[in-house]
């Protein structure tokens, strides 16, 4: 079964998206923080990570950016979710080294045809 | 209600903590800048929840217009002022409010949202507020951005609007009531495509009546269905508004006919704002959709309705549209659409990126990838995300071209081909990708069909589908909200007064509504594991019980098995107070989480009352049951409100008495023994005995002789007599019918005792004193009249052994001397109307029980006394639950039921 982590600090919205991947068929594990993500990243990693821009200790971009400093987790895609649809925020995504920007709220179908299709999963 | 809405509401309500602590911390010293960052990202964790509840746009939109307030105080634009506070604190009770609606499973109450959509009118008007006193904010031109670009910033709101529907069938008669449909439709808010149809089919010209009005007319908007109900609102009858399917909605995407362009065109005509520059790409786009299907011979009118709306557009920005002309010109003469394709892809390419307009693709039109995406079987939703897919991986190959995030590329691209049934393809590009072959990655990305593996695609085919600006292809959350915008414009022009007067009667409802005790316990890991390993213990202590009943059967020495079994109930023991001991410390809860209410409190009623107070709170950790805990907050809030208006002067008075003009509050809370303490104190006039005994002769509750003989202290405790109001006037702060008689009571109803000293000019305090927990209570047990009761141990002051001759009848009351004090003795016998007289012992002695009642100890004479036990105690229910006089009953070890009396009130 592939593993997702979702990064968020609002419990709310990891819930939301909780169900909405565990539907189709996903393992999926929580993290607060991008801190606490790293470390759950590192002692086994994941197949896909879903990460929030704001949160305390360390941010999206950073933890994206982390991710991508290390090898052996650095292949892994990563979606990053926020709620602003300006463009500097996506920008500054990619730059960081994100694959994919989803608006907040994602809408279940979006979320998981996106993460079908990094993935690789037909439905 | 379902899962996800409960947590919503739980982590909304401690958002609402932690902001309004926030802005009473940022109140105090507007340059933290940590507490602003956290207040911040509370105020945008809760808009970014509440976004997922398309039904409360209400909410969303208000927190987001607190949130674009606080953004420009975060980067130092507008200072944090008493102002911005104000309104902020405002908004979040409203917020509140709403999560109460929302926590009762309703909708958002009407006035609520007006009063909300109100009140951010007036969060963004603040938001150009005088300018921080920080010197480098004080640049006239705040242009300096901060080195971290916060998240937000004009951006419109996503959740607020989003894909609505309406369908408007006027009155035949409207023309007659000089209403004109079409007109009041074309200006709804966020209106993106309009279309006209007879209701009924036209009949025969001669039998048509111009003056009926047989018009359908339907329109797609961006917007909430507030708005658009407030649009029609004089219409509201004949308008049916729903909300677009996610799915199945972008009515825009999905032209059937011609028949938009017209509309569409006139949308145009009407001039596209910048922030409709989306709209304009999305509009751009479906007739894309249109030109792929309407290729060749035959669809001349289709050609015509795109020039059209292509004019409209080119009207819009200023641009001239001869090419347009020219292109339809073309292609009505050579019978295909590809001229117009051109023409349009020049369009969507300006909007994208200008340089490309330097050297317009000669590219033919290709079928779209959404018609080869059909052919492969993928829906739309899926190719309109692997499109968007591929856009993003261009763009972070081109923002963060290193090795590992080109491997995170290789395998979304392979993931996609896989998803697509191409696994060569994904093999391909992720040799590709291995290879870190920026350009092969661009140009398999470039090349993306459906039928060919993207590394064989020749590099120079441009993709032929407009993907304008990212922004354009989620419509629901990323339009801007013009919508919103217009309903606050709308609510801007309406008269004041009758906002005012709703908003405040709204709030006043709020303050006598403080938000519901949670249901939620939030209880650390480390309790939770200690009461994990407990079970465990217990689970295997009771295993030995079987064991022991096998060896009991055959054993010939019972006494060995008796032992045994009292080890073994040693054991199980131990383990079961622990037990008790870390559930209780489960409900255990910091006295903290009702002190958190005071700071607003104080604050608020202080400005009311123009008077400068000081709030000083200690012990902010000491726990106590959730339910002590919780019975503590109205008593405490009544008392704090009552130190505000009665208890502290105004300034010019402390000034007169030579007193700090700010007057003081302090709340301290501790541990003391198994019981904990608040006391409430304040520096300010105190009670005054002699005003306090006039006002109680007054009223009737002591007479003359009782109050020449009472003492200040006595006289000051009258404030607990019911019915005694202190205050000259009452106020519409503490005054509202409820005296301290109803705070002691609730102390007391929790097993808790309240004092209160005070002295005149110096101040008052008052000390509250309430169990640890109300789950086990010790009782001691006595015995009478061959019976055994319980006695809740809190209440017993000491027992002692009265010799007979040491009783002494005055008058009707038996008394005896303890410490040199007279106790009245009672006999148990008697209140509880046993015929039977106490049993003394041996020597001649009585057993007497000493209680505190109040202020004065009591005796009670019973037969003996027995053991006293941790007891559950449960209340009388039923008919039983009437009888006064027992507080409850508890299962004794045997089986048996004890009787706990409740002496307070059989005395």
């Amino acid at each position: 079964m592939k593993r997702v982590l979702i990064i968020d600090d609002a419990a709310t919205v990891r819930m939301y998206h909780r169900k909405i991947l565990e539907d189709c068929g996903l393992e999926v594990d929580e993290a607060v923080n991008g801190l606490e993500a790293l470390e759950k990243a590192v002692s086994t990693p994941y197949d896909l990570y879903i990460v929030d821009i704001n949160m305390p200790k360390m941010d999206g971009y950073r933890f994206i950016a982390e991710l991508r400093s290390r090898t052996e987790l650095a292949q892994a895609p990563a979606i990053m979710v926020s709620t602003e649809s300006e463009s500097k925020d996506a920008d500054r995504a990619y730059a960081a080294g994100a694959n994919f920007y989803l608006i907040k709220p994602a809408r279940p179908v979006e979320l998981t045809t996106s993460v079908r299709l990094m993935l690789g999963e037909h439905a | 209600m379902n899962p996800l809405l409960e947590q919503f509401v739980i982590e909304s309500r401690d958002f609402l903590d932690s902001i309004a602590q926030g802005l009473l911390t940022l109140e105090r010293d507007p340059r933290d800048s940590a507490a602003i960052d956290e207040l911040f990202r509370a105020v945008h964790t809760l808009k970014g929840n509440s976004g997922l509840f398309a039904e409360y746009s209400a909410f969303t939109h208000l927190v987001h217009a607190g949130e674009d307030l606080l953004d420009v105080v975060r980067d130092g634009t507008r200072g944090f002022d008493a102002e911005v506070a104000d309104h902020l604190l405002e908004c979040m009770d409203i917020v509140s409010l709403m999560l109460d609606n929302i926590d009762a499973g309703k909708a958002l109450d009407p006035r609520l949202c007006e009063a909300g959509r109100e009140l951010a009118v007036t969060l963004r008007a603040l938001r150009a507020g005088p300018l921080s006193q920080s010197p480098i904010a004080a640049d006239p031109e705040p242009a300096l951005a901060p080195a971290d670009p916060p998240e937000t910033g004009e951006a419109p709101l996503p959740g607020a609007t989003s894909g609505m529907h309406f369908r408007y069938i006027a009155e035949r008669g409207c023309f007659f009531k000089g209403e004109d449909p079409l007109y009041n439709a074309l200006q709804a808010p966020g209106l993106q495509r309009i279309t006209v149809e007879p209701v009924q089919p036209w009949p025969a010209l001669d039998l048509l009546d111009p003056y009926d009005c047989n018009l359908a007319i339907e329109g797609w908007c961006e917007a909430s269905r507030e708005a658009l109900q407030e649009h029609f609102r004089y219409v509201i009858d004949q308008v049916e508004i729903d909300t677009v399917a996610a799915n199945t909605g972008q009515p825009l995407a999905t032209p059937a006919t011609g028949t938009p362009a017209r509309d569409a065109a006139t949308l145009a005509d009407r001039g596209l704002s910048e922030e409709d520059e989306s709209a304009a790409a999305r509009i751009l786009r479906s007739q894309y959709e249109v030109l792929a299907r309407a290729r060749g011979e035959g669809s001349e009118g289709i050609w015509r309705s795109v020039a059209m709306v292509l004019r409209g557009l080119a009207n819009a920005h200023g641009t001239g549209h001869e090419a347009i002309d020219e292109a339809l010109q073309l292609s009505l003469k050579t019978a295909s659409g590809d001229p117009l394709a051109r023409v349009l892809n020049q369009m969507a390419e300006g909007t994208q990126a200008p340089r490309d307009l330097v050297d317009p693709p000669a590219t033919p039109l290709r079928p779209s990838k959404a018609v080869v995406g059909r052919l492969v079987g993928l829906s739309e939703e899926e190719q309109h995300l692997i499109e968007r897919m591929l856009q993003s991986q261009r763009r972070l190959i081109e923002s963060n071209p290193i090795e590992t995030s080109l491997l995170a590329v290789g395998r979304v691209l392979a993931s996609i081909c896989r998803y697509e049934g191409r696994p060569d393809a994904a093999n391909a590009v992720l040799e590709t990708a291995a290879r870190a072959d920026i350009e092969g990655l661009l140009r398999a990305i470039d090349g993306w069909t459906g039928d060919a593996p993207p590394a064989v695609v020749a590099a120079s085919v441009h993709s032929p589908v407009p993907v304008p600006v990212a922004t354009a292809e989620h419509p629901r959350a990323q339009t801007p909200g013009p919508a919103a915008k217009t309903s606050a414009d709308d609510t801007a022009l309406r008269p004041l007064a009758a906002e005012g007067f709703a908003r405040s009667e709204l709030l006043a409802e709020a303050g006598t509504s403080e938000s519901g005790a949670s249901k939620v316990l939030k209880v650390s890991q480390e309790k939770i594991d200690r009461l994990m390993d407990l079970i465990g213990e217990m689970v295997v202590a009771k295993n030995s019980l079987p064991y022991l009943a096998a060896r009991a059967e055959t054993s010939s020495n019972p006494r060995e098995i008796a032992r045994d079994i009292k080890t073994q109930y040693g054991v199980i023991n131990r383990i079961a107070e622990e037990m008790q001991d870390a559930i209780m410390q489960v409900r255990m809860l910091p006295v903290g989480s009702i002190f958190q209410r005071f700071p607003r409190l104080v604050r608020d009623i202080s400005r009311k009352l123009g008077k400068q107070v000081e709030l000083y709170m200690e012990g902010e950790d000491a726990e106590a049951d959730k339910n002590i805990v919780e019975s503590l907050a109205d008593p405490l809030i009544h008392i704090v409100r009552n130190s505000l208006d009665h208890g502290l002067e105004p300034p010019d008075e402390r000034r007169a008495a030579g007193k700090r003009e700010i007057g003081l509050i302090r709340i301290t809370a501790f541990q003391e023994a198994d019981r904990v303490i608040i006391e409430i104190g304040d520096d300010g006039r105190g009670i005054d005995p002699a005003r306090i005994k006039a006002k109680a002769l007054d009223r009737g509750l002591i007479d003359e002789a009782r109050a020449a003989t009472m003492t200040d202290h006595e006289a000051v405790q009258l404030v607990f007599a019911a019915g005694l109001s202190t205050a000259e006037q009452i106020s519409d702060l503490s005054g509202r019918g409820v005296g301290m008689d109803v705070v002691r009571s609730a102390i007391e109803r929790a097993q808790g005792q309240v004092q209160l000293s005070s002295e005149l000019g110096r101040g008052t305090r008052i000390r509250i004193a309430l169990p640890l927990s109300m789950a086990v209570t010790n009782v001691m047990i006595i015995r009478s009249a061959e019976q055994m009761f319980g006695v809740q141990m809190d209440m017993v002051v000491e027992t002692v052994r009265v010799p007979a001759e040491a009783i002494h009848q005055i008058k009707q009351q038996r008394t005896t001397v303890l410490r040199g004090r007279i106790v009245p003795l009672y006999a148990l016998n008697d209140l509880l109307r046993i015929p039977a007289q106490p049993v003394a012992n041996e020597a001649g002695e009585v057993a007497v029980l000493v209680i505190r009642l109040g202020d004065q100890d009591v005796g009670v004479i019973v037969d003996d006394f027995d053991a006293t036990l941790d007891l559950i105690l449960k209340p009388l229910e039923g008919v039983l639950g009437e009888l006064g006089g027992y507080a409850g009953t508890a299962l004794l070890g045997d089986g048996s039921v004890l009787m706990v009396l409740n002496l307070k009130e059989l005395l």
